[in-house]
């Protein structure tokens, strides 16, 4: 720190030596700062000056520190007098100025730092909130899945028992409407023919399968051929034997039936609504 | 109209017997009327009571209801789905529908809450419909009734079952106007 003055006090107060000798004589025992440093204590001013009479000649506008510093004699500490000294603390002073800022610069950067960090947690909260969220939706969509799959079955389950419950009302209704007309002599011997293979069928298959089956073979406008088939996997008949087996069974070779009255009540493609008169049919 | 028998058989592996028979192709027996021409003019037959109308998809239960529903002395007029069951019953005049649920272009639900809604709108006497149907469970029954339906039988169904429904409905003594039995 550059000394801009010095000055040098007696005990009593009288301006014993100054840089600026304009000064000397002139008494500061009623000066506080003085005094304190009379007292054994130190006693600093700052303050700002347009003029200052410094030992390198007159200055202007200067911040000036001054310091009054008790004297005290080397060997037994007696006090000798005080000085005061005078420094230039200018450049310090804007360096401090300067340095004001910056706790506003801390703070900022502290404000930011938190700023960031909250950023941060916010973030990281964010992630986990996501996360739970997520985790969360899984357990959502994996319940809707179940619940998803539990329905596909139940459906499925009602669409099985639709699709079988639709044809077996048919094949039921069927039987029913059969068993409500009489057979004629002719159909009482079909009848009795498919018994017969049938029944031999099961006599002579121990283990396995009879199979009875009956399709058109032959569809015309005025004839419709039905082949009813019997078939087992039982023990079979010698070669040497079938013939003596068709002749007893085929001796009469040739049916003939009378058709069986049912129509299929197609609807008209002209109109949604078909009427069908209530009268008895049947054969 | 003749037939044929035949057989083959292998010792030892089995023996297949067949029979075949030659029908005559039935004609037309049935009498499929135009439905707006029927509603026109009184049933030809004996019967002179309010037809049935039958709401049905499937081929086989429908030449089945209609055998029987003809059996036991009804006209019946037929559609094939839901939306064409509307339809009728914007046209005619039925002691009962018996209707299919699971049909194509509109089912029986939803046939039955129009049906319901239309006559609520135009203040009409409530037509009985009876659900018929393949969908047995206990909560198809209930959608039934919530949608309007009167009662319902399950398929497949017993002769008896479909005859009480009918004499439920439908009973011979009071065929037109006849109360709840």
């Amino acid at each position: 720190l550059r000394v801009l003055k010095v000055k040098l006090y007696e005990t009593g107060g009288m301006t014993a030596f100054s840089t600026q000798a304009s000064q000397i004589g002139a008494n500061y025992i009623k000066k506080a700062r003085f005094l304190k440093a009379l007292n054994g204590g130190f006693a600093s001013k700052l303050e700002f000056r347009e003029k200052f009479g410094a030992i390198t000649g007159p200055l202007a506008e200067r911040w000036v520190l001054s310091s009054y510093i008790p004297v005290r004699r080397a060997n037994d500490e007696k006090l000798l007098g005080v000085a005061e000294i005078y420094r230039d603390v200018t450049t310090e002073r804007l360096e401090a100025a300067e340095s004001r800022m910056n706790p506003a610069i801390i703070i900022g950067m502290a404000l930011a730092v938190v700023f960031v960090c909250l950023v941060f947690i916010v973030w990281r909260s964010d992630l986990r909130l996501a996360a739970y969220h997520v985790r969360e939706i899984d357990l959502v969509t994996s319940a809707a899945d179940a619940e998803a799959k539990s329905q596909a079955k139940s459906q499925f389950l009602a669409n099985m028992s639709h699709e079988m419950r639709t044809p077996l009302n048919g094949v039921l209704g069927m039987g029913n409407l059969l068993a409500t007309t009489g057979l004629d002599d002719r159909q009482t011997r079909l009848r009795q023919i498919l018994t017969n293979l049938v029944g031999n069928a099961i006599k002579f298959t121990e283990a396995g399968e009879v199979v009875f089956s009956a399709k058109t073979v032959e569809k015309s406008a005025t004839k419709n051929r039905i082949r009813f088939t019997v078939q087992d996997i039982g023990i079979g008949i010698p070669a040497d034997q079938q013939s003596q087996i068709f002749d007893s069974f085929f001796s009469s070779g040739k049916f003939g039936f009378p058709a069986i009255s049912w129509c299929w009540p197609r609807p008209r493609s002209n109109t949604p609504v078909s009427r069908i008169d209530g009268r008895r049919h049947g054969l | 109209m003749d037939g044929d028998m035949g057989f083959e058989s292998t010792e030892s592996k089995g023996s297949t017997f067949w029979v075949e028979i030659e029908f005559d192709t039935p004609v037309e027996s049935i009498d499929v009327v135009d439905g707006q021409q029927a509603m026109d003019t009184p049933p030809r037959s004996q019967s002179n009571k309010t037809p049935i109308l039958l709401a049905e998809d499937n081929e086989i239960n429908r030449l089945v209801a209609i055998e029987t529903l003809q059996d036991l002395g009804h006209s019946v007029d037929f559609v094939v789905n839901g939306k064409d069951a509307v339809v009728a019953w914007e046209q005619g005049n039925y002691s009962l529908t018996l209707m299919d649920i699971q049909m194509p272009e509109m089912d029986g639900i939803e046939a039955t809450r129009q049906i319901r809604e239309k006559e609520t709108i135009k203040n009409a006497r409530a037509i009985r419909i009876v659900a018929v149907t393949a969908n047995a469970y206990e909560s198809d029954r209930e959608d039934c009734l919530a949608a309007g339906m009167d009662d319902y039988l399950s398929k497949p169904f017993s002769d008896e079952q479909f005859h009480t429904i009918i004499e439920r409905w439908v009973p011979q003594t009071n065929a037109n106007t006849g109360s709840v039995a």
